[in-house]
């Protein structure tokens, strides 16, 4: 046979069996599409300069998805071969030699091959950078952040998928080998028995989730959780190809053997069509639950990250910009006021002037922050007076001092106190009654609802206490009493400076580099510390970016994985279910039964990878608290709510596909 | 007015568009008493497989009618199709058309279950069924388990449970060999003794000599008919091959 022939057969073919060959070219293709994103992480220029310590991560990923690679496209080998092998039997029958049949598949592979590949790059390519795109556009990295194009991961794509390719091709070849002409003709139908239920497979499934599980509700150590999440990720996975495998055996045979409910027209065909070809659905269920679950916790691990860094950025930065100016020679409070606070305030003025972003209002205070203080009987305890019980972690607070004016001066407001009164906040309950003693003093409280946003210190799990005095004579007095405890200790006043700019976030830049630069040295005899939200922005997420930017990539690249099983399972198992249904149409089921049965077969199909991923999400929510501890303001209200509405979005999502898809399973079927 | 009424059918399929069309029956006329055993002959693509599916409601005529104990099969709604099917109709293909995901007790309690009869009346039915059709032994086995003439069997089994009105069959020895096709036919003689109609489409003049009378159709027409009367099968097997060697050369005759 001439190799042109085998050619335009394996060509006519493919155009015979489109059906099947182009969910099988667009499954490959995508999956192709992902594994070349993930490799071409590992030599991102943006990834090798900024982010080294994820790329074992990134090869971690390509791992992963190479396995995955391999075990899906075998999945959709093994049907595309089920419904050849009765052409292939009757190519034989009719003289047909088995290497020319060889030949005329492996013409057909390098075809699929090919198509495959480079739909699957260029696909590759063009999401690679639209994720870029959309990733900068959330992040704002730095400019070097482009999805670059080179020849490495293009050779590893196409060497690894050349590798799996040659892997079916040669398990379909000796598949042919050793089967007779009559049973490749039976094709698809001969000898599919109905699968044994394994109790042994069942156990060692339960013991792996249970292991898995484990580890995360046991877990109390974010370093721990760290290392052993792998561990917990393995055990979960396992346990859940296992259980989906064994499990649905065992309580679909339970069912049938309940005669009153398996003899009714519902149960009676879904369950024995479920049952039927079990071991397919099960690896496919299990394919979509595993992958769901990672769409769940890279995305929601990703937000929370996020918000947890926005809500920070906010937290920290109520404006702008804010100056911290420090006394550094003890010169005394008024003149240090008058000549180095005023002048260091005028350059400020001046640069804002001659830059190209305009001030809005400047405010200033002064203000004495002191943490680990405690507040126990109504009394404050000094952090350095040596009373303070560290044991007692409920009574600890961090405390900001300011005085009347200031108060009224940020906040507008125009209260009055005489010099035994003080206002009062706590973000936490501290105080008792409505008097305070500090240092000997009783002060009468009055409760302030909210402390002014300017003025606020945030840091959780403790309580922030505000305090303002009547004057800064009572301030400075309380300060000089703080400072006799330790003689080598000195609590100093910060003069506090805080302004909005207007202008883009790149002119907001470079004027924060310019007054970083200013404030580089000492000012005559003080510090002044400046910070900018833009930069502390910048700055925070060239540290937690890489994570963000991985947990987005991944959750994207699973997404796309989910669909794609979603709709490989049902169009593979729709032309396989169809020969069922209309062989049970002629001996009178109808339509509507079908669609009934088909529908709760469906909605099994549907709910139950779903449920599963989310059970397991919201088992490993310890694990993931622990590990996203570890680098973030995480709290658990925000990994609730995030976990909450990423499954809620997930779910609907999943559910569109899934309508979408069922609608063409229940196409084909009817 | 008979249990059975073939009046005048015609089917055209008009096929897709542009291509041509084909008549697979012309006038197709006959009609079948309760209790006879019908086989239809011709050659292929004489539009046997056509006339039977017109009887099975799978498919509509382009004109005229059939009726069976009077009702008009067209007059049925296309909702109540699948019922009257499974109620008043038994079939046996030449595939068998079993289930593969059914054990074969299954696949003969199918109807019964889409027409949601209780269990205990299902069991009734089943086991007198499946020892005369002699298979009880292998209720439980799979299609893929089972020799040809066994899922053949099983498949009468399945079209009998509903105590139909018409037995359609549809080269029901197709794929049997000799031995398992004698059994079948000896099988459908005696359901047939108890007074079951049947109808069964064939090619072969072995199986047809079962029958209680044969019906030629050629070229969309019914051209002859012979019943056997007391006649043994093997004479009457005799009188179908000359009928069929005769309608060959006539056929040669018309066409020179
Ligand atoms: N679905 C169809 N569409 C178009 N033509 C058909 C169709 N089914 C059968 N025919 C044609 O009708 C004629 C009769 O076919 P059929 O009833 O299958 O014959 P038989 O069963 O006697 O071999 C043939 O010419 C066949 O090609
Ligand atoms: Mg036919």
């Amino acid at each position: 046979m001439k190799h042109n022939m085998s050619f335009k057969l394996a060509v006519s073919n493919i155009k015979a069996n489109k059906q099947i060959y182009l969910p099988f070219v667009v499954a490959s293709a995508i999956t192709v599409a992902m594994f070349f994103m993930i490799v071409s992480l590992l030599s991102n220029a943006f990834v090798e300069s900024r982010q080294e310590s994820l790329v074992p991560l990134f090869k971690l990923g390509s791992g992963v998805i190479a396995v995955f690679s391999l075990i899906f496209i075998f999945y959709a080998n093994s049907f595309l071969m089920k419904r050849r092998k009765k052409e292939i039997g009757l190519y034989n029958i009719l003289g047909m030699e088995k290497r020319h049949i060889a030949r005329i598949i492996g013409t057909e592979t390098m075809l699929t091959f090919l198509v495959s590949v480079l739909t699957g790059l260029l696909t590759g390519i063009v999401l690679g950078q639209l994720t870029f795109y959309a990733i900068n556009f959330i992040l704002i990295l730095p400019d070097d952040f482009v999805f670059s194009i080179s020849l490495v991961p293009v050779a590893l794509t196409v060497v690894l998928f050349m590798a799996i390719f040659l892997v079916t091709y040669s398990y379909n070849i000796l598949n042919i080998q050793f089967s007779n002409p009559i049973e490749l003709l039976k094709g698809g139908n001969a000898g599919e028995k109905e699968p044994k239920s394994s109790p042994i497979l069942f156990l060692l499934g339960l013991m792996s989730l249970g292991g898995g599980y484990g580890i995360s509700l046991t877990i109390d150590d974010p370093m721990q959780a760290f290392f052993l999440f792998f561990a917990a990720v393995l055990l979960v996975i396992i346990g859940t190809y296992l259980l989906f495998n064994a499990g649905t055996i065992i309580i679909l045979k339970w069912l049938k053997k309940k005669s009153t409910f398996y003899y009714t027209p519902g149960p009676f065909i879904s369950i024995s069509g479920m049952l039927y070809r079990m071991k397919q659905h099960a690896t496919g269920l299990a394919n979509i639950c595993v992958l769901s679950v990672m769409v769940l916790i890279s995305v929601s691990t990703t937000v929370a990250l996020y918000s947890g860094a926005e809500r920070m950025i906010e937290a920290g930065f109520v404006n702008d910009n804010s100056l911290s100016i420090m006394n550094i020679d003890d010169t005394p409070v008024e003149e240090f006021e008058a000549t180095t606070v005023n002048n260091i305030i005028e350059m400020v003025e001046q640069r804002t002037a001659a830059s190209s972003v305009e001030m809005e209002e400047l405010q200033t205070y002064k203000q004495l922050t002191i943490y680990d203080n405690q507040i126990k009987n109504d009394a404050f305890i000094y952090t350095r007076s040596g009373q303070v019980d560290f044991d007692d972690e409920t009574s600890m607070v961090n405390t900001r001092f300011i005085s009347l004016d200031d108060y009224n001066d940020i906040t507008g407001q125009n209260r009055d106190l005489n010099s035994e009164e003080l206002l009062y906040y706590e973000s936490l309950p501290v105080l008792s009654g409505d008097t305070l003693e500090i240092e000997g003093i009783d002060y009468s409280v009055t409760r302030l609802d909210s402390p002014p946003e300017a003025v606020d210190v945030q840091v959780e799990d403790r309580s922030n206490v505000l305090i303002v005095f009547s004057d800064e004579e009572i301030l400075s007095s309380t300060i000089n009493q703080f400072n006799d405890y330790e003689a080598e200790y000195v609590e100093e006043l910060y003069y506090e400076a805080f302004w909005n700019t207007s202008g883009s976030r790149e002119e907001k830049l470079v004027y924060a580099n310019e007054l970083d630069e200013l404030f580089s040295d000492p000012i005559d005899d003080a510090y002044a510390f400046f910070y900018n939200k833009e930069v502390f922005r910048v700055n925070y997420y060239d540290i937690t970016g890489g994570f963000l930017f991985l947990g987005i990539y991944l959750g994207f690249l699973f997404i796309i994985g989910t669909v794609l099983i979603t709709y490989f399972k049902q169009i593979s198992e729709g032309y396989e279910d169809r020969v069922r249904i209309q062989a049970m149409q002629k001996v009178g089921l109808d339509s509507e039964m079908t669609k009934k049965a088909t529908r709760s077969q469906v909605i099994w199909m549907f709910v139950l990878p779903l449920v599963v991923a989310i059970m397991h999400t919201a088992v490993a929510y310890p694990l993931l608290y622990q590990m996203l501890s570890l680098f973030s303001f995480v709290t658990h209200s925000l990994l609730v709510t995030t976990l909450l509405i990423v499954s809620l979005v997930f779910s609907l999502i999943y559910g569109i596909v899934y309508k979408i898809t069922s609608r063409i399973y229940l196409n084909i079927v009817e | 007015m008979s249990f059975l009424e073939v009046k005048h059918i015609r089917k055209i399929y008009s096929g897709r568009a542009g291509a041509k069309e084909t008549t697979a029956l012309k006038d197709v006329n006959f009609s079948v008493k309760e209790g006879e055993f019908i086989s239809v002959m011709g050659e292929s693509g004489s539009g046997k497989t056509t006339l039977l599916n017109l009887l099975s409601t799978l498919d509509k005529p382009t004109d005229g009618e059939v009726t069976l104990g009077g009702t008009s099969l067209t007059s049925i709604k296309e909702k109540e199709l699948s019922k009257f099917r499974r109620e008043q109709l038994g079939f046996v293909f030449q595939d068998f058309n079993l289930l593969d995901n059914f054990s074969l007790k299954d696949n003969i309690l199918l109807p019964l279950v889409l027409d949601q009869t209780p269990i205990a009346e299902m069991e009734k039915r089943l086991q007198p069924l499946v020892k005369r059709l002699g298979i009880e032994e292998l209720t439980n086995s799979y299609p893929y388990e089972v020799s040809g003439g066994q899922k053949q069997r099983a498949a009468v089994a399945r079209a009998l449970i509903t105590k139909p009105k018409l037995i359609l069959a549809d080269e029901p020895t197709g794929a049997l060999d000799s031995k398992a096709s004698e059994t079948l036919m000896t099988l459908f003689s005696e359901i047939n003794k108890l007074n079951q109609t049947i109808l069964m489409v064939t090619h072969s003049a072995r199986a047809a000599s079962y029958s209680s009378r044969v019906v030629f159709i050629r070229d969309g027409e019914v051209y002859h008919e012979i019943y056997r009367g007391d006649q043994t099968a093997d004479a009457f097997m005799e009188r179908i091959s000359q009928a069929l060697l005769f309608a060959f050369n006539r056929g040669d005759q018309n066409e020179a």
